[in-house]
């Protein structure tokens, strides 16, 4: 930590924040809190399961829970930059489907090599995402009300394309991307981290990153300081479409078939992981690290309940008390904080 | 002041206020009859605003008392100012749009049974306010609808069926049309014979002294003096308004040169400004002053390309570049610090580091990626420079004082050296010591030949540092002179529209 020549001179400000300790600066920041906050429910959690049931710490078991959470975990990575630039994206739902009906049909009536066909199914997702930056930033649409059309209408598209019905005539190869290993780790692992880590330097590293904040902290600032508001927002709105592209390829592996209905809910499953993790609904706040401890504690929750044979029912209460528990106790924390700073 | 006498609504005694850091009200008093409407005259940053807003129950005062109808109040909050019968009337009206006239005039006082409004009981009585201001508006129009004279007879009329016994007006004809502004008045002079007790505050003092019956005038937040209207001309109100010691003043010398590196032809836009022409050179400091409303503001931004320009243009290096966009600007040497800093300049949660390293990347980053310790000393330096009281650059910009995160601002624009500044109203809210740096800075930049332009409130301020100084009045360009050919006086005469 750097001083400067000059002595503080503003007491308050001085009073504030204590200087010299890092560690005591980087936990000012509301997102670390909540990150602290969250990392600690998640060791309780784990905890509290691996004590109630014998299966949970089972090395299967737990590589279990990591291939369920990837899915959601990748299209997290890149939704939790679209939600802090002050943006939504509630199409990555239809755009599981879409690339996965358009991946499905390239193998299985155009013959294409499967690679290719996967790829083209990414792309596919990639191109719903630049219809929601076109009308989000272009047009200045509410990203709400975008890509909730973009979400019914990139679900009819996949129902269009595959006839209503799960793609037939898929060659078994298809099955193969999301059960397979690379050393003992499964693929769509591996994929999450991949795509996790490549998020994260963009989100700490580079210009992207801190145009993303700014944008999101305050727009009017951020253009009148000459940051390329658009463009970020553009540019975030298209990998967003490419990952939720990525998440359905490896959803419509694992069921060896082009599903149309494929990742109905997911969408909310990313937003509650994204909030979770203690991104901000107004933007300007969050981290993708932050969004992965989210994923994981929905993760685990889901799978715990799984193991102690609670219903699905049940499952669905639990989860929307934990949302809004960890989002509620973040608030009232912050609250009485603030009014004991102020005595 | 003379002793309170009978018929006194309204007296404040030796009011003070401060903000953090900046003494915004030193002693202010005030006194006001029932049956009379009350000038309140002074210059930007004289205190008016802060005076309104301690009686209106928006701040709580530091010191001073405040006497209403004979009794000494403290007003908690705005409610609290409202029930006593304090009804202020704010520049822009504060009406839900969406709303009718009639919903909008018992908005907050409706009355119910048994949960159920009762609009048509209420109607009878809404009727009856605008019978008394002499008017008949369609009660169930709706107010997005209205123009800005309606808009502000009905925030009267909601006044009145408060049974307000003080009515505050704050620059009302601001935005109004000369019939407009006569309809006001006529109602204003009516309600006065009602008994209402009237504060009225204005920038256009020929009209304010035409309807009003006692002047206030405050300077550096204290009342300086109080006389009848009656005899008093502008010219007399603004020499109180001004009156101030001289060694205040800031003077330098000239750094300009011979190369014009902007030149504006003839902007107009549809912010307001129209035909506005002038040239800036290398290391000149361009004074642009005028009052609320004379497009001060939208020509800053004109300027950056933060608003569109419908017709004129632009030359920047004697020659006319394509669509102007912050993003352009920021990257051929311009800088804009524009006048609300923590709604249009400041990222409240992001550091130090990256609030002032947001307007030229291309200093600390390759390939998109940022260089982290390139960036930081970068900041360290130019926080040593600008002499940032701060005990790391890693602090959040939020815990900052106005005049350091004024800094911080400037700083951006001083990464990667702009050659032109726009400077928006560049000392406001901040203490005098950070003024006095913010001034040092400034006179640094020209020496280096950077072009200044500084659009200001504080006559001082453009006085005792611009080469030139020009006056807009109402979107245009109302007189260029040298600094030093017109008294203050003069100045602040062309900028109510006085010719020069």
């Amino acid at each position: 930590m750097t001083r400067l020549n000059e002595a503080p001179t503003d007491l308050a400000a001085q009073a504030r924040v204590a200087p010299g300790s890092s560690l005591r600066t980087w936990f000012t920041k509301p997102t670390s809190k909540s990150l602290v906050m969250n990392a600690a429910i998640l060791a309780l959690l784990c905890l509290w399961l691996s004590l109630a049931t014998n299966q949970f710490t089972s090395l299967e078991n737990l590589s279990n829970v990591i291939r369920q959470v990837s899915f959601v975990g990748i299209a997290a990575c890149v939704v939790t930059p679209v939600m802090v630039a002050g943006g939504l994206d509630l199409s990555v739902g239809s755009i599981v489907a879409v690339a996965g009906v358009t991946a499905a049909k390239f193998v299985a009536d155009a013959q294409w090599p499967l690679p290719i066909s996967f790829l083209v199914g990414v792309l596919a997702g990639g191109a719903v995402g630049a219809l929601n930056a076109f009308l989000v930033v272009g047009m200045r649409i509410n990203p709400v009300i975008t890509t909730l059309g973009t979400m019914y209408i990139g679900r009819g598209l996949a129902n269009v394309v595959a006839g209503g019905s799960p793609v037939t005539g898929v060659p078994l190869t298809f099955n193969n991307l999301a059960t397979s290993f690379v050393g003992p780790i499964p693929t769509p692992v591996v994929i999450f981290a991949v795509i996790a880590i490549v998020m994260i330097v963009v989100e700490r590293k580079t210009l992207l990153g801190r145009w993303t904040i700014a944008s999101g902290g305050n727009q009017e600032a951020a253009r009148l300081s000459g940051i390329p508001v658009n463009r970020t927002r553009v540019i975030l709105y298209v990998l967003s479409g490419l990952a939720a592209g990525i998440a359905g390829i490896l959803i419509n592996s694992r069921v060896a078939t082009g599903d149309p209905t494929s990742g109905t809910g997911f969408e909310f499953d990313v937003i509650v992981a994204v909030v979770l993790g203690g991104t901000a609904i107004t933007g300007g706040q969050g981290t993708i690290i932050g969004s992965i401890v989210g994923v994981l504690i929905v993760g685990v929750l889901d799978n715990g309940l799984n193991l102690m044979g609670v219903s699905t029912f049940y499952q669905n209460i639990v989860e929307g008390a934990v949302l809004i528990f960890a989002v509620g106790v973040d608030e009232v924390f912050r609250r009485t904080w603030r009014s004991i700073l102020r005595r | 002041m003379e002793p309170c006498g009978a018929g006194e609504l309204l007296t404040v005694e030796a009011l003070t206020k401060r903000y953090d850091g900046v003494q915004a009200l030193r002693g202010a008093d005030l006194t006001v009859r029932a049956g009379e409407i009350h000038a309140l005259l002074g210059e930007n940053g004289a205190g008016k605003s802060t005076l309104i807003k301690a009686l209106a129950g928006a701040i709580q005062p530091d010191s001073g008392t405040i006497t209403f109808q004979g009794e000494q109040v403290a007003f908690g909050s705005p409610t609290g100012s409202m029930r006593r019968g304090i009804s202020v009337i704010f520049q822009h009206a504060n009406l839900v749009p969406q709303l009718t006239v009639a919903q909008n005039v018992v908005l907050g006082g409706e009355q119910r049974r048994l949960g159920f409004l009762r609009d048509d009981g209420q109607r009878e009585a809404v009727r009856e306010a605008f019978a008394t201001l002499g008017t008949n508006i369609d009660l169930n129009r709706t107010a997005a609808n209205l123009r800005s004279g309606e808009r502000q007879l009905v925030e009267i009329a909601r006044a009145l069926l408060r049974r307000a016994r003080l009515l505050i007006l704050d620059e009302p004809t601001a935005s109004l049309g000369t019939q407009e502004v006569e309809h006001l008045h006529r109602t204003l002079l009516d309600l006065r014979r009602s008994g209402l007790g009237i504060i009225y505050v204005s920038h256009r003092l020929e009209e304010v002294l035409s309807v009003s019956d006692e002047v206030t005038v405050l300077r550096d937040g204290r009342t300086v003096a109080r006389r009848p209207a009656a005899g008093s001309t502008p010219r007399d109100v603004i020499n109180l308004m001004i009156g101030r010691d001289a060694a205040h003043v800031f003077r330098k010398s000239s750094d300009a040169r011979e190369t014009v590196v902007l030149k504006a032809n003839g902007l107009t836009t549809d912010t307001g400004l129209s035909e506005v022409s002038f040239e800036l050179r290398a290391g000149e400091i361009l004074g642009v002053f005028g009052l609320l409303g004379s497009g001060r503001t939208e020509l800053a931004r004109a300027l950056f390309g933060a608003d569109p320009i419908r017709s004129g243009s632009i030359e920047t290096d004697g020659a006319v570049r394509g669509r102007r966009t912050p993003y352009r600007s920021s990257r051929t040497g311009m800088g804009l610090v524009p006048e609300e800093r923590s709604l249009q300049a400041l990222f409240a949660q992001l550091t130090i580091v990256d609030n002032m390293t947001s307007g030229r990347p291309w200093l600390y980053s390759r390939f998109g990626f940022i260089r982290k310790s390139r960036r930081r000393g970068l900041v360290t330096d130019m926080a040593r420079r600008l002499r940032l009281r701060t005990a790391s650059v890693d602090q959040t910009v939020s815990t900052l004082s106005g005049g350091n995160q004024q800094k911080v601002v400037l700083g951006r624009w001083m990464l990667g050296d702009s050659r032109i500044l726009i400077l928006d109203d560049p000392t406001v809210g901040v203490d005098v010591g950070a003024k006095e740096e913010i001034y040092r800075l400034i006179s640094e930049l020209t020496a280096d030949g950077t072009a200044v332009v500084l659009l200001s409130s504080e006559l001082p301020e453009v006085v005792g540092l611009s080469d030139r100084i020009m006056v807009l009045f109402r979107g245009r360009v109302h007189t260029i002179v040298n600094s030093g050919d017109l008294s203050e006086a003069a100045l602040l005469g062309a900028a109510h529209g006085e010719a020069a």
